[in-house]
């Protein structure tokens, strides 16, 4: 053995991922470089991009969940690393690590859940071998049960040989139970089982039936394939267009996908703003924790509302004038109580337009004592239009001038001074265009006119867009226009897409996405965006 | 059991409440005997903090007044706590995060500027991502190649009450790959201290397996039949897809080769001594990550990863760890929103920069107020350093002395620079770094040392043969005079 503390051979660093040039120094792997997006030249849609994806930490859970309900039907603690957001994302292939930390609360989370797992045999094998001349079949048909589960798709005789040898082994050794037991704490730390394994190598082609599946397993539920869709699978269903059409339709019919659909607009929408707001005390003496925890549950459900209740039309999304409230959030809207509960209702409809007003969401795109003009234009630019700025040069001060109380400026007129520098305008000419839209919104989303005795001034402008340009007045008007752009639904057609595939929208060719966003366009269905989108080339097909 | 309010004496000390000489309460150690084999290893904290110092009163003087020299300084007001351990740390002027000047990449923000050169130092994969492995994981992965050294190759940690650490991408494995920091304690010990059952002389008859022993044997089977899949998914992959799939699988062996290591948690080649003992699930009382939080439970969780870090070392459960640590709670220093004109401590920190923009440099109240902010970040510093003292090894020296700690920071100055680093040096004298002095740096063309000096002499103090680090174009080796 190496002495400890002595230098490593060039190339033999023990966690991967890390490849040395000759002089020892680490270089970048492939793997970790951005795709560019597919040439959009042939007379057929490119296939998407395909990196190989491990399983995001809500679906890893949520697949455990539904793979041995009995063991999460008592309180199981999992561990697993946080996930490092890319442009906000936390399912992003490319930024997937495998620390050692990962490795270690996976080995640790695989004895837990297959330990109380085999504590219910009869409910984790198909069989539980009433005498010893039973054991050896029931034992495969053990493996070909749970492999089949765990694995997502049929199996090779191989795999099959392998496991088989490895039960009969362990079954030597130790009892029925404890050979199962390590059967399943094997599947849950195989790449097979986290990672979505596809066969992508060579020119464009389909994905088979089983990795379709998959796919769409997790988009539309987040979790693995229930056993219809895996059925469906086996009979060939998905590769007709009509039959595919159809499984979709069904998955979108589940409780599950409303979760599904949930993680994608939180992370698009940028609902972690929300998370561990802090609000100054002397200006918000009643703003507490559980107001906090109701703002951003109530932004939550409103788009839920909009998305499965509501017609889900992207319209609406951005303008509709109701939003839950309950006793914690009345007094900020303004609006009556209709109780404790969060509830459906109508609010200042000359107020409030959609998302964009929702008052969590404007707290979110705040800090602690004013609004953040600038954070709600960069929302707007980045999240709706796809259009987000260069960031700020590295050494730009970015803090605001001063406040004093004689200060007769509103948080816009100090911005405007500050950004007026040749530097800075050239961003946030458009940047505050948006941003200063919300200026009738306080740091908590309550609706003003005036800030500091002034009156506050919502008029922007919509610059370097492609169908939004000009100007408009208040988030009403700024509601309307992005309801009216084209560009917004490619912007958000782009982003499910990338997020279907793990990666950026960045990586997304225009040729993939458009399709859907002419659909969404035309229709303004944010469900039928994702009927679209798990029918589409790009999503079906892999290869170059 | 009580553990004594270690941090919370020491929070005092730092607001001029009780004088600097009393010492400590001794820690929980249980004396188990002198079991100490094996060469003792080096190990390596960094401390890494978000703000650095403003640059207006972040100036060394001799003692007597005057310049200060190498072994004549003083360190400034800001940051006057470490003037009682002065003579061992080292102290850098004309440090400069000079890759930051060559990356072609701009960053996406301000912060992520120096976030992604603080430890990686070279250009970065993207506007928020570095482009090597921070130091720390260059390190804990050299020292556990081609064998696992210890139970869990490095701990990277960061001291908040939210559980929110999906924008902190200062530690890196590779080009891209960020690793996130955990920001529970209890998380960590388990880690490090699930299972441990001290150090110990191997028993002389060894009559069937430990329940421990078999967990580990059919652990190891286990993880053969994963790894078995691994190699037979690659085939099936193309090459970037193998990479990441290879990473995954070489770390599987490093668990392997961990878990092989031995069932007292230690590895065998270095059999700790008396200064090793399992801290007790009790330095986790208070501890958590929950909204809003509040200082006391951000003093507990800096009170158990301080722990964790103290016995982690003592008993070479790890080597490396990386130690964030979150901005304290406003009540601890004296600050509440609007102080000032402020909005938040953020505000105020750049606020109070040197440079042009910072419109309350010229405050005293609010320069004030930033003060107790870094002499309570020094006084946090100071708790670590001291925990680590108190720990002897067998060569009469204390863990300190076998300890590198880098003070690191991701910005040098209140308005996002990032050349004059304030960081520090301490401990490690057993690496070859002389304390006690003050090290000023020679500008070259408008460029200090670059800092990927400074790592490069970390790496070597910790063993690890290498003649540069991150960007090779900036770095010219190991960081002139610091090892001795």
């Amino acid at each position: 053995m190496e002495a400890p503390g002595a230098g490593p051979a060039p190339g033999s660093l023990g966690t991967g991922n890390v490849s040395t040039s000759p002089t020892g120094v680490p270089s970048a792997p492939l793997g970790s470089v951005p795709l560019q997006p597919a040439a959009c030249t042939g007379a057929e849609v490119p296939a998407g991009p395909a990196p190989l994806t491990r399983l995001a930490n809500a679906e890893y859970r949520n697949t455990l969940r539904d793979l041995f309900p009995w063991v999460f039907a008592n309180n199981v603690n999992l561990t697993l690393p946080a996930e490092i957001a890319t442009r906000g994302f936390l399912n992003m292939a490319r930024a997937q690590t495998p620390s050692a930390q990962l490795i270690d609360n996976l080995n640790a989370n695989a004895s837990i859940v297959a330990a109380a797992a085999a504590e219910n045999l009869s409910l984790l094998s198909p069989c539980v071998p009433a005498n010893a001349s039973a054991e050896e079949q029931c034992g495969k048909d053990f493996v070909r049960a749970i492999l089949a589960k765990m694995f997502r798709r049929p199996l090779a005789a191989e795999e099959l040989v392998k496991y088989d040898t490895f039960f009969a082994t362990a079954r030597t050794a130790y009892d029925f139970k404890t050979a199962a037991r390590l059967v399943v704490q094997a599947l849950l730390q195989s790449p097979q089982f986290l990672y979505r394994v596809e066969h992508t190598l060579g020119g464009r082609h389909a994905l088979t039936d089983f990795e379709l599946a998959t796919r769409l397993a997790y988009l539309l539920t987040d979790s693995t394939p229930d056993g219809e869709l895996l059925a469906a699978a086996q009979a060939g269903k998905l590769a007709s267009d009509p039959s595919l059409e159809a499984e979709v339709r069904r998955l979108l019919a589940t409780p599950r996908a409303r979760e599904a659909t949930a993680d994608f607009n939180r992370q698009w929408l940028r609902f972690d703003r929300m998370d561990n707001l802090v609000k100054a005390k002397d200006l918000f003496p009643a703003f507490t924790p559980a107001v906090a925890g109701d703002l951003r549950l109530a932004a939550e459900r409103f788009v839920d509302h909009i998305f499965w209740d509501e017609g889900h039309d992207l319209g609406s999304l951005l303008t509709d004038s109701h939003a839950y409230v309950n006793d914690n959030l009345a007094p900020i809207y303004g609006a009556k109580s209709p109780g404790a509960s969060l509830t459906w209702a109508q609010v200042d409809a000359t107020q409030r337009s959609g998302i964009l007003t929702q008052a969590g969401l404007m707290a979110g795109l705040a800090h602690e004592r004013n609004g953040a003009p600038v954070l709600r234009g960069v929302f707007v630019l980045d999240r709706l239009l796809c259009t987000a700025p260069p960031p700020p040069p590295a050494n730009v001060n970015t803090a605001l001038p001063v406040l004093t109380s004689d200060a007769k400026m509103t948080t816009r007129q100090q911005l405007e001074l500050s950004h007026a520098a040749p530097t800075c305008i050239g961003c946030h000419s458009a940047i505050d265009g948006a941003g200063f839209g919300f200026e009738n919104f306080d740091a908590l989303g309550r609706f003003r006119t005036e800030e500091f005795g002034l009156p506050v001034d919502p008029s922007g402008e919509i610059i370097g867009s492609t169908d939004a340009d000009g100007k408009f007045n208040g988030a009403l008007e700024l509601g309307q226009k992005l309801a009216g752009s084209r560009q917004v639904g490619s912007c958000l057609a782009a982003q499910w897409l990338g997020y279907a595939l793990s990666v950026t929208r960045d990586e997304i060719a225009p040729c993939q996405s458009e399709p859907l966003a002419q659909k969404l366009n035309q229709t303004k269905d944010l469900r039928e965006l994702l009927v679209s989108l798990a029918t589409s080339p790009a999503f079906r097909y892999v290869g170059q | 059991m009580k553990l004594p309010a270690l941090n919370r004496r020491a929070f005092l000390r730092a607001m001029g409440l009780v004088s600097a000489g009393v010492a400590l309460p001794a820690p929980l150690l249980y004396s188990r005997g002198g079991y100490a084999q094996g060469s003792i290893p080096k190990r390596v904290l960094f401390f890494h903090s978000g703000s650095g110092v403003s640059r207006q009163v972040n100036v060394f003087r001799a003692a007597g007044g005057g310049a200060a020299t190498e072994t004549d300084f003083v360190f400034p007001e800001v940051r006057s706590p470490l003037n009682a351990i002065r003579d061992q740390l080292i102290a850098f002027e004309n440090l400069d995060m000079v890759s930051v000047t060559v990356d072609p990449t701009s960053a996406s923000n301000a912060h992520y500027n120096g976030d992604t050169h603080c430890l990686a130092a070279t250009n970065r994969a993207d506007g928020e991502t570095a482009g090597g492995p921070s130091l720390d994981q260059y390190i804990a992965a050299a020292i556990n190649s081609p064998m696992a050294v210890t139970k869990v190759p490095s701990l990277q940690m960061t001291v908040q009450t939210d559980g929110n650490v999906s924008g902190i991408k200062v530690c890196t494995a590779g080009s891209g790959q960020v690793i996130p920091l955990s920001p529970n304690p209890e998380e960590n010990y388990n880690r490090l201290f699930a299972g441990f059952t001290g150090p110990q002389a191997p028993p002389a008859v060894m009559v069937g397996d430990s329940p421990a022993q078999t967990a580990a044997k059919q652990q190891k089977s286990v993880l053969d039949l994963v790894l078995g899949d691994f190699d037979a998914v690659r085939p099936t992959l193309g090459k970037a897809d193998q990479e990441k799939l290879d990473a995954h699988a070489s770390a599987v062996r490093d668990l392997e080769m961990r878990i092989q290591v031995g069932t007292s948690g230690t590895t065998g080649a270095f059999t700790p001594g008396a200064g090793c003992a399992d801290p007790t699930r009790s330095i986790l009382n208070g501890s958590g990550n929950g909204y809003p939080g509040d200082a006391s439970m951000y003093r507990a969780n800096f009170d158990a990863m301080a722990r964790i870090v103290q016995a982690g070392f003592a008993c070479d459960l790890t080597r490396v760890v990386l130690m964030n640590l979150g901005e304290p709670f406003g009540s601890d220093w004296g600050y509440n929103s609007g102080d000032f004109g402020s909005s938040d401590a953020h505000d105020l920190i750049h606020k109070t920069s040197y440079n042009n923009a910072g419109t309350l440099k010229g405050d005293a109240g609010a320069m004030a107020a930033v003060q107790r902010l870094h002499q309570l970040e020094c006084v946090q510093f100071v708790t670590m350093l001291d925990l680590l003292r108190q720990i002897p090894e067998a060569d009469g020296k204390s863990l300190l002395d076998h300890t590198i700690v880098v003070w690191s920071s991701q910005i040098a100055e209140h308005g996002h620079d990032v050349d004059q680093l304030p960081w520090i040096l301490a401990g490690g004298s057993e690496a070859g770094f002389k304390p006690g002095r003050f090290l000023k740096y020679p500008r070259n063309g408008g460029n200090g040392a670059p800092h990927n000096n400074l790592l490069v002499s970390i790496a070597q103090g910790m063993g690890v043969q290498l003649e540069k680090f991150g960007n090779e174009s900036v770095c010219t080796g190991p960081l002139d005079r610091l090892r001795v």
